[in-house]
């Protein structure tokens, strides 16, 4: 049964002449796990809008075509009955939870649809034993809740309203890889076992390929390619587009067809290959992968943590005894669990936390009494929302203001960062009217603008798409190569295994694991690239896709 | 291991805790005699101890000990309305002759009291009464009303743990909040009000598309009402209803209230009818009885 069936359907946003989405024509069918990829401003946020009528009821605009929903134009569904049949999650959890109490916050969607109490009740009770929510119930408040628990009772907020349809703007995207794990699963299960239409947007699509049934991937407002996952999997590789999961991506270009898309369904492939039953293809079929070398650090030490403990008031330690010592340009990732101690160790290089006990230096500095004002002309710190360092009216403003508070003449420091980071176009631009990917570089412009020697960036691919997070790589790269030590905390191990050098894995405010990338990702289970669980048993120095394409090579050689 | 139980009072509907805690307000404000003030004192501080509220309590009373302190002091010194002197000084510098009396730190006493009355209560409601539970009373009848206390109330956190990031990002990017002069100090502090500003404004656009997308405001709704009134509630409620009446009964032989100036009046010699005052205490120790039986005898919490 056909559930949306658009004809031709053009948008505007309200005070916009270019039209979001172009003359699209599709049918989306009840019961499908459709997942819509693209790359951001590609128009796919708006169309889930459009799906659940928020589009242009709550934003305006100017629609042209015809969208119908259940046979009926979907304009010509009241409010209620819409959102009954029609449930929508957003990005951000934090954004959407209302109350204090979890039991109240389910109730809303219901109350607001007239649900008489005595049903609500049981709603409410179905939903919470689904999701496994009796554990955050009362007294414990939904401010206290973990990013991926918050998501988890959104969901079950929306469920409980009992919908048709389930709208999902890349519900994941601000969550650890435990937590998205789980709410992607949930998502299985409920279109699966419950038979709910789930439409999914989402960037991470080693995550949730597999998952769909059909995959839309859209491209300035149009709709570029749909198909079963194995079939666009096949067209993203065609188009060497950079969405392309890394297993997919490896068997691809090396022209395997079908394209396995999960470890599971490669590594059968890569046991036939070692049993002689199967054939890696000629290598003509082979597509140049490029790759990023590591550099070889100098010997000057950029940081220096000596026995430090920290905890804060009221709670446990959180850093307990750390030794580090980073060189000078190196690339260095930390990884663990929430709660590890992670971001308390940036902070501690920043001088924003002093330790209980210790030494911190950096580049020779001790921190001990140093106010961050004073750290800020060795350190620079990009924090997770690129938004907070985005409060003035232009992008050269933006710069201008870190020169000014830490009192370095401007010179030609402000011309030089904008060319390096190639934002000259948008000197008088508003930075918060940017994309995300400008956004992103704007704030680690107006941070290295002062020139300082170490970075440190805490999640900075959170919600990234795949073309801006390559760019940021690249970028980071290239501040590597003029020396900056660079300090990255990321549950983004597909990131770290492509641009990192060395990887420390932390537990518990003590560190577990430290060494080159190849040590520290190959060893691991859970904290492993997608490519080297594929290779586990066969080469488990594998990590990147240009050492995947080696031991392909050597396979073939060996047979 | 056995957990913790959980308190009586947070087992009380809404109405029931609501209208008990009012009564002991409302009476704290009414009467200013030494003994009545000191009797609430007494039971309000009794429900903090037997609700495991006391560290918070005390917690509060040491953020409030400088303003109690200074109300005694300031009506000690500010009052000179007192004949029964504790000491005299009749040549100070600036001020003249001031004289300190029994009856203005008496007075001063009996007002500290009461402020602690009003500490205590809101540390029982700060804990026993989450706001969202006060919001299901409001959403009887004005459901727009309680969803934004209800969102006012979750902003506070989100918003002050945004401006902890916001001042973090600004403090590495050499804006230091504490130095400078007074002009300088605001200048900065207004670069910070600015972006939560922004933040919030964006954080708004994203709640109200949520409020949409879950149908608010679409249509009729309907109430969810989890709370219960039980035998627990009509017990508490009778005892306030009790204690109501007795302070009724008392107030109207003007009972409760003490004279201070010119002279501290005896404190027993303006003798109630005791039947009244028995009644008044004993409707309002029923919910710390309840308490006490609720944490020790299992069986009768399961009977009410």
């Amino acid at each position: 049964m056909v559930l949306y069936e658009f004809k031709d359907l053009t948008y505007y946003y309200p005070q916009n002449s270019e039209p979001v989405l172009k003359g699209l024509d599709l049918n989306l069918e009840e019961g499908e796990f459709i997942l819509l990829v693209g790359h951001s401003g590609s128009g796919k946020s708006s169309l889930l809008r459009m799906l659940g009528g928020l589009i242009p009821d709550f934003y305006g605009g100017r629609v042209e075509g015809s969208i119908c929903y259940r046979g009926q134009k979907l304009r010509d569904w009241n409010r209620p009955a819409l959102a009954q049949e029609v449930g929508m999650v957003f990005q951000n959890p934090e954004k959407q939870l209302l109350f204090r109490s979890v039991e109240r916050e389910i109730a809303f969607g219901l109350e607001n649809l007239g649900i008489p109490g005595v049903e609500m009740r049981r709603r409410i009770a179905e939903v919470m034993d689904f999701f496994g929510l009796h554990g955050l119930k009362q007294p414990q408040s939904t401010i206290d809740l973990s990013g991926g628990e918050k998501q988890k009772l959104v969901l079950a907020s929306v469920v409980a309203m009992q919908p048709r349809v389930l709208l999902l703007d890349e519900p994941t995207s601000q969550l650890d890889p435990v937590a998205a794990e789980e709410i992607l699963n949930l998502v299985k299960k409920l279109n699966e076992e419950l038979g709910i239409t789930v439409i999914l947007v989402e960037q991470r699509l080693e995550r949730c390929l597999h998952l769909a049934d059909r995959t839309i991937v859209m491209g300035k407002g149009q709709i570029e390619a749909e198909g079963t996952p194995e079939e666009i999997v096949a067209w993203l590789a065609e188009k060497q587009n950079p969405f392309i999961p890394p297993v997919a991506k490896l068997f691809a270009n090396l022209g395997f067809k079908p394209i396995p898309l999960t470890v599971k369904q490669g590594r059968r492939v890569i046991r036939k290959i070692i049993e002689g039953n199967g054939v890696i293809p000629k290598s003509d079929d082979k597509k140049e992968i490029g790759h990023l070398e590591g550099i070889k650090s100098n010997t000057k030490k950029a940081i220096n943590l000596q026995k430090v403990w920290f905890s804060y008031p009221d709670s446990s330690e959180v850093l307990r005894g750390i030794n580090l010592e980073i060189e000078a340009g190196e690339f260095v990732a930390i990884m663990g669990a929430n709660g590890a101690g992670k971001s308390t160790l940036l902070r501690h290089l920043t001088a924003l936390l002093q330790p209980d006990r210790g030494r911190v230096e950096v580049l020779g500095h001790n921190l001990k009494d140093l106010r961050p004002a004073e750290a800020a002309h060795w350190v620079g710190y990009l924090a997770q929302n690129p938004n907070h360092y985005l409060l003035n009216d232009t992008v050269e403003a933006e710069l201008c203001f870190t020169l000014q508070n830490l009192g370095i003449k401007q010179g030609n420091l402000v011309d030089e960062t904008l060319q390096s980071f190639d934002l000259t176009r948008y000197r008088e631009a508003n930075p918060r009217n940017l994309g995300e990917g400008e956004k992103q570089r704007v704030a680690l412009a107006s941070v290295l603008v002062s020139q300082p020697l170490v970075l440190l960036l805490d999640e900075p691919t959170r919600g990234m798409d795949w073309l801006i997070k390559n760019e940021l790589g690249r970028l980071l790269k290239s501040l590597q190569h003029k020396k900056i030590t660079i300090l990255l905390v990321t549950h983004d191990i597909e990131f770290v295994a492509e641009y990192a050098d060395r990887v420390i894995l932390m537990y518990q405010g003590s560190i577990v694991a430290d060494g080159s990338k190849h040590e520290v990702l190959s060893r691991g289970m859970f904290y492993a690239p997608q490519l080297n669980k594929l290779f586990q048993g066969v080469n488990n120095q594998v990590i990147t896709h240009e050492d995947a394409l080696k031991q392909m090579e050597a396979m073939a050689y060996d047979k | 291991m056995e957990s913790k139980r959980q308190s009586f009072l947070h087992t009380l509907h809404p109405i029931s805790l609501l209208s008990y805690l009012l009564l002991v307000l409302m009476l704290t404000l009414i009467y200013n005699h030494p003994l009545y003030i000191a009797t609430l004192l007494i039971l309000i501080i009794w429900l903090n101890f037997c609700v495991d509220k006391a560290q918070q309590f005390l917690s509060y009373l040491r953020l409030a000990i400088p303003m109690l302190v200074l109300t005694i002091v300031i009506n000690l010194v500010m009052n000179q309305q007192g004949t029964t002197f504790i000491v005299c000084f009749s040549k100070l510098p600036l001020l003249g002759s001031l004289q300190f009396s029994w009856e203005a730190l008496l007075y001063g006493t009996v007002m500290t009291g009461k402020m602690i009355i009003i500490l205590a209560v809101f540390s029982v409601l700060s804990q026993d009464f989450d706001p969202d539970r006060s919001m299901l009373l409001l959403n009887r009848t004005a459901s727009k009303t309680a969803l934004l206390v209800s969102l006012s109330l979750r902003m506070i956190p989100r918003l002050s743990q945004e401006m902890g990031s916001i001042m973090e990002v600004f403090r590495i990017r050499g804006l230091d909040f504490d130095t400078g002069l007074r002009r300088e100090k605001i200048r900065k502090r207004f670069f910070l009000v600015k972006a939560l500003l922004i933040t919030s404004l964006e954080s708004s656009w994203d709640t109200a598309e949520s409020l949409q997308a879950r149908a608010f405001g679409a249509g009729p709704r309907t109430r969810y009402q989890p709370e219960m009134f039980r035998p627990r509630d009509f017990i508490v409620c009778i005892g306030s209803s009790v204690a109501l009446l007795a302070s009724v009964v008392l107030l109207l032989g003007k009972k409760g209230f003490y004279t201070f100036y010119p002279q501290i009046g005896p404190l027993f010699n303006n003798a109630a009818p005791l039947g009244s005052q028995f009644l008044l205490i004993l409707g309002l120790v029923v919910p710390i009885l309840l308490e006490v039986g609720h944490q020790k005898w299992s069986y009768m919490s399961s009977k009410i």
